[in-house]
This record gives C-alpha cells, sequence and structure tokens, in this order.
C-alpha cells in the first residue's frame, strides 16, 4: 500500500529530516511510528500524501509513483487517504458539523448522505452533542476527535494521524485507539505516529522507530522503544 | 446542481462572515469605480462642450463685386456641393449693411457719411468640423468670384489642437485609472484570500481541487464588485441628474449632455468593467494560492 525507496527528504537551510529510507506497509495494516521529536515522524506522513516531495528517492501509495503524480490529480488523490494534523487544522469559523461535512461536500456526496454520515461519525467519536458549536468552543480532546471524525468521514483506504492522543486523557486515548482499532478492522491501513508507551505497547502491532531520520527498529508486534 | 448551490452558499456565508473585509471590498470599488465613472463623465461633458463650439465655427467667403446672379447661384451651388460643408447661407451686400448698421447701433450715424454701400456680398459656411477650414479657404480663393475668405483662425486652430489633447489625455488617464482600479480590487481580493490561507490549505489537504477552492471566492468577488459597481452607478446618475438640475438654470451657458443615453453608456461601461474586474482579479488574487503548483509545497 505504502512503499519507500532510499527516501530522502532535506528541507532548506540544509536540514536532513529523512535519510535513505525503505519502508513498505502492507494493505490492512495497523502501524506504529515511534521516535524522539523532530526524528522525521511528520515529515514521513506528509511525503505519503504529498504535502511534500523527497530530495531523493520514490514513494508510492496504491501502486501510484507520487514522483509522477499531477499536479492537477494530487486533490482525487488525497480523497483517498484521511489523514489527523497534529494541530488539528479545524477551519475556525466553520461549525463542528460543517469542519466535517465540508470534506463529504469537496468529494460530492449528495446533500442528504452527506448529513447522515457526518452524524454516524460525530457520534462516533462522541462529540455529536457539540456539533453546532466552533472550533474555539471545545476542548483540546473534543477538538482532536472532531479531526478524526473530518479524518475518516470518507471512508479513506489509508489513515495517518501524527500524534493522536496527545492532549487526551488514557480513558479518551483509548476510546480513540478503539475507533481506529475499527476502521483498521474494516480494512483501512492506519499508520499512527505516538508517543504513548502504554499504549504502543498494549496493542501489539507493528512498531516503526525512526531517530534522526533513519529507521533504527522495525518489529511486528513491537514495544515503545527507540 | 448540489455543487452550484454549495459554491454560492460558501461564498455568501463567507461573505456575511467577514463582513468588515466585505464591506471594505464593496468600499473600495464603489469609490475607484465612480472616480473612474465621473472622470468619464467629465469627459463625455468636455467632448460635448467642445463639438457644440466646433458646430459654431463659421467661415465668410466674400464675392468680388459685379457678378451676375446666375454666377453668385453657381457659386453657392458649389459651395453645397462639397462634402465637408454642414450648410450654406447667402448673406447680400443688402443684408450685411443692415447687419452692420444694428451692430453699430447709436454709432449708425458714421454710415451716412459713405454715399453707397461698401459691402460685398458673401456665402456664410458651417462645415462638418473645423478643422477643413484652412482647406476650404485655400480651395475656394482659387475660384475667380471669391475676393476673399474669412475665418477665426486662430480660435479653430486652438480648438483643433485642444481636442486633440483633451482625446489623449482622455485616453491616457482612463486607461491608468483602471489598471488602478484593477490593482485596488486584486489587492482587496488578495488581503480576503491571505485571511483565509488556513482554509485553503485545510481545504486542498482534504481533497479540494483548485476549481472548488477558486468558485467561492470568485462568486464572492464578482458579487463585491457588482454591489460597488451598482452603487457607484447610483451615485453617478443621480450625482449628475443633481447636478445639471443645479448647474443649467444658473450657468446656462456650460454645455451639458442632457440626453440620459450617453450617461447611460458610460455608466454601463463602468459597471461591466467592475464585474469583470471583480472576475479577472480575484481569479488573479486567488491563483497563487490555489493554483496547480501550490499543492506541493517548496521546502
Amino acid at each position: 500500500m505504502i512503499k519507500m525507496f532510499g527516501v530522502t527528504k532535506v528541507f532548506s537551510g540544509n536540514i536532513v529530516a529523512l535519510k535513505d529510507i525503505d519502508l513498505h506497509i502492507r494493505k490492512g495494516e495497523f502501524v506504529f511510528l515511534v521516535g524522539p521529536t523532530g526524528s522525521g515522524k511528520t515529515t514521513l506522513m506528509r511525503l505519503i500524501y504529498k504535502d511534500i516531495v523527497p530530495t531523493k528517492g520514490q514513494v508510492y501509495v496504491d501502486g501510484e509513483n507520487l514522483q509522477k503524480l499531477k499536479n492537477s490529480h494530487i486533490p482525487y488523490f488525497r480523497r483517498d487517504i484521511g489523514v489527523v494534523f497534529q494541530d488539528y487544522k479545524l477551519i475556525e469559523d466553520k461549525t463542528v458539523f460543517e469542519n466535517v461535512a465540508f470534506v463529504l461536500e469537496v468529494i460530492g456526496v449528495p446533500k442528504r448522505e452527506c448529513e447522515s454520515r457526518v452524524m454516524e461519525v460525530l457520534d462516533r467519536v462522541k462529540v455529536a452533542h457539540r456539533r453546532y458549536l466552533y472550533p474555539h468552543q471545545l476542548s483540546g480532546g473534543e477538538q482532536q476527535r472532531v479531526a478524526i471524525a473530518r479524518a475518516i468521514v470518507k471512508q479513506p483506504s489509508i489513515l495517518l494521524s501524527d500524534e493522536p492522543t496527545g492532549n487526551l486523557d488514557p480513558k479518551t486515548a483509548w476510546d480513540i485507539m478503539e475507533i481506529f482499532r475499527d476502521i483498521n478492522i474494516q480494512g483501512t491501513t492506519v499508520l499512527i505516529a505516538t508517543h504513548n508507551k502504554t499504549i504502543v505497547d498494549a496493542m501489539k502491532k507493528r512498531v516503526v522507530a525512526l531517530k534522526n531520520g533513519s529507521i533504527v527498529s522495525d518489529l511486528e508486534e513491537g514495544l515503545y522503544g527507540f | 446542481m448540489s455543487r452550484l448551490g454549495y459554491f454560492f452558499k460558501e461564498a455568501f456565508v463567507n461573505f456575511w462572515r467577514h463582513k468588515l473585509m466585505s464591506f471594505i471590498a464593496i468600499f473600495t470599488v464603489f469609490v475607484t469605480l465612480s472616480t473612474l465613472g465621473m472622470f468619464g463623465l467629465l469627459l463625455l461633458n468636455l467632448n460635448y462642450s467642445l463639438k457644440m463650439v466646433q458646430g459654431q465655427v463659421r467661415i465668410t467667403i466674400f464675392l468680388k463685386s459685379g457678378l451676375s446672379k446666375d454666377a453668385i447661384k453657381d457659386v453657392g451651388k458649389r459651395l453645397s456641393s462639397l462634402s465637408i460643408v454642414k450648410n450654406v447661407k447667402f448673406i447680400s451686400k443688402d443684408t450685411a449693411y443692415r447687419r452692420l448698421q444694428e451692430e453699430l447701433g447709436r454709432e449708425r450715424y458714421i454710415l451716412s457719411a459713405l454715399e453707397y454701400n461698401p459691402l460685398p456680398n458673401s456665402f456664410e459656411v458651417k462645415l462638418t468640423s473645423p478643422i477643413y477650414a484652412s482647406t476650404l479657404s485655400r480651395r475656394v480663393l482659387a475660384w475667380k468670384e471669391v475676393s476673399e475668405v474669412v475665418y477665426a483662425r486662430e480660435i479653430v486652430d486652438k480648438l483643433i489642437a485642444l481636442i486633440g489633447i483633451v482625446e489623449k489625455i482622455g485616453v491616457v488617464i482612463v486607461f491608468i485609472l483602471g489598471l488602478a482600479a484593477l490593482l485596488i480590487i486584486v489587492n482587496t481580493i488578495r488581503l480576503m484570500v491571505l485571511s483565509r490561507q488556513e482554509e485553503i490549505e485545510i481545504m486542498k489537504l482534504v481533497g479540494a481541487t483548485s476549481w472548488f477552492i477558486r468558485m467561492p471566492f470568485v462568486i464572492e468577488g464578482v458579487f463585491q464588485s457588482f454591489v460597488g459597481a451598482v452603487l457607484s452607478s447610483a451615485l453617478m446618475f443621480y450625482g449628475y441628474v443633481w447636478l445639471v438640475k443645479n448647474i443649467v438654470w444658473r450657468f446656462p451657458f456650460v454645455p451639458l449632455v442632457l440626453d440620459t443615453r450617453p450617461i447611460l453608456y458610460v455608466i454601463a461601461v463602468v459597471v461591466i468593467f467592475g464585474v469583470l474586474v471583480g472576475l479577472f482579479g480575484s481569479l488573479l488574487a486567488i491563483q497563487k494560492y490555489v493554483g496547480g503548483r501550490s499543492f506541493v509545497k517548496k521546502e
């Protein structure tokens, strides 16, 4: 599903974010990406939805070579990838409902279907009762849930999530992980960057560890560590 | 259809949510287009006054004495047949004498010192345009029946020069004001786009195409320009009507365009210009932020 061959990313100012990464994530896998802050987790994720391009190497997503993906096709390509951003990236002047519904409007889902799907997913992340509020009226945890709802509402085949439990209490963090597990069971490939040791250790999933831009370990049913 | 509905809904919701920004944009368009329109009206009137003065330029052709009636008629016919001549009026020496008496008024006793009428027969000619004055003068002087041609050479020459200058300056100023209007509107829309850059960024990340992001902005830009243009045309129209009402009777010698058709024409041009500027201005303003290349960051 996601393949990286010799991927190196150097940002302007000669900052090396990733060095010679080879990674293969199969369809339907659940993978944790761990590593200290600044190890390149976010950069790796951004390469997958072509927010940035590698300085060297190739990235393939669902058989598509991203280097050859035309700019005009990027929107259609991104529709199949759900991303939960570290800083949520909710639109401040749209309500919770609108923030989620708008993703379906982008894809062209009919209005009636749109409404029921948004309500269903808001219900699932337990923020349906907040649907008329604006992001600034929500707690950090609630904003995170809305961000997750927005990422999963279009039923993507890949879900990327950067620090999804960073602002959540342990109970809520587990609720969120349950949601991710459900989505994964339904066939979505899930890649989560996290610092949450308890969850990583308990989930017994594949763990890829990054350090200084290189993969230092890649273990099935791994534990948190790098 | 539902897409179109979405674009319009988005455009108007944003318009309403960013009321201050929308108001500033409309006001900017209003001021810019009003300036442009008022200059257009000024130019229209200036041109009109010049045309009025132009129509009043007369050329007097004096005939030699002792010509037969037929010879005089023949000269009149020949003058009328020229395409540059608008109309020809024969002034007999008796008419000229009477006119002179009237003009002299109390001093008409001077004429009594003369025992005969010294004034020649003449033709008064109006031309289709004063620029032909010297051509006609040269041509007619070659005729054997003509003794002299008189016209206000200096005034005519100045008038011709003035019309030329006004037309040239007019074109340049309209061009500059039009460009200024375009730049101001582009800049206003760009500010609007900048204030929503984050939103645009998010739209790109969740899979919106450039056109999907663009449409609400374009609709909003066109709508704002349209409202600004309508307001400015209302100001121009009612302002002009008011001006005409208050100037015409106080300064009857100022020739103003009173027909509403050319005024409406100027206003229509300004409104269409405003809406087009809104359309292309918003497309231009947003291109950098939603164009295909902006989807991948250069970092």
